[in-house]
């Protein structure tokens, strides 16, 4: 885990069978990150956050019926990533989208709240 | 005579495959010594009772940034991944791999290679290549 708001493999406790790849890039009010997980169904994908971590996880279906495998690269089974930010960020306001194979998160940043003194 | 013949028929057959094995081999690994940042989308390759089956990861690559060919008994599948807007953002992190990708399958034999189908969904392209009946025979179906 480094400064800029990282990756932590959740490898082998969490059962994850893979690492979807992902970009983390920062804007002035949030973060966006996208990660590649092609043929995963909207309902198989799980997001979670709190004021500083943001955890993907989901399952990508496996051998489809009736069909013998020959040749095989495409990872199946379990995934999950999870990164952590520097700065707190507003877990109420994360945005997800799906769409060819990529999600994409756009995480703001939480704004301070300011108190006016009376 | 006639064993002959069919004995240099099959050296023959062996020969190009041999060959084609080596110019896919040979693709592939220049392009991972190349250029590393290079994608090289995972595929699949099964059969069932009437089709071989190839899927292959695009993620993000829309349907006209595709192309499917099918020569000398292999199907090739080359394309891109598109960059990314990069205007007002600071990168802190980059797995995912962009530009120009090819894969190229040897099909079997009896791949009907005039019948190949193909389809994008999710990011997986999907492409059906109908088994052909040995001795030339094709079933008929009752449409």
């Amino acid at each position: 885990m480094n400064a800029n708001g990282t990756m932590v493999p959740s490898s082998g406790k969490g059962g994850v069978d893979w690492l979807p790849p992902a970009d983390i890039a920062e804007t002035a009010s949030g973060f966006e990150v996208t990660l590649e997980i092609c043929g995963v169904p909207r309902e198989a994908i799980e997001v979670g956050a709190d004021e500083s971590r943001l955890t993907v996880s989901g399952e990508r279906p496996g051998e489809v019926e009736g069909e013998v495998c020959h040749y095989r690269e495409r990872r199946v089974g379990r995934f999950g990533r999870s990164f952590a930010f520097r700065v707190p960020i507003d877990s109420d306001g994360i945005r997800a989208t799906l769409a060819d194979g990529v999600l994409t998160l756009t995480i703001p940043k939480r704004t301070p709240t300011r108190v006016s003194v009376e | 005579m006639s064993a002959n013949w069919t004995l240099e028929r099959e050296l023959s057959e062996l020969r190009a495959r041999l060959a084609r094995a080596l110019r896919d081999a040979e693709q592939r690994w220049s392009r991972a010594g190349a250029a590393r940042s290079a994608p090289v989308p995972a595929l699949d390759f099964t059969g069932k009772r009437e089709a071989f089956i190839v899927r292959v990861d695009v993620p993000g690559v829309a349907k006209g940034d595709i192309g499917i060919a099918v020569q000398d008994g292999a199907l090739e599948i080359a394309g891109r991944v598109p960059d990314r807007d990069e205007a007002g953002r600071e990168r802190l992190r980059s797995e995912r791999l962009r530009g120009e990708f090819r894969r190229v399958v040897p099909l079997p034999r009896e791949a009907d290679l005039a019948k190949v189908k193909a389809s994008l969904a999710d990011g997986v392209l999907t492409v059906s290549i109908p088994r052909r009946l040995p001795g030339g025979r094709r079933s008929v179906e009752i449409g």
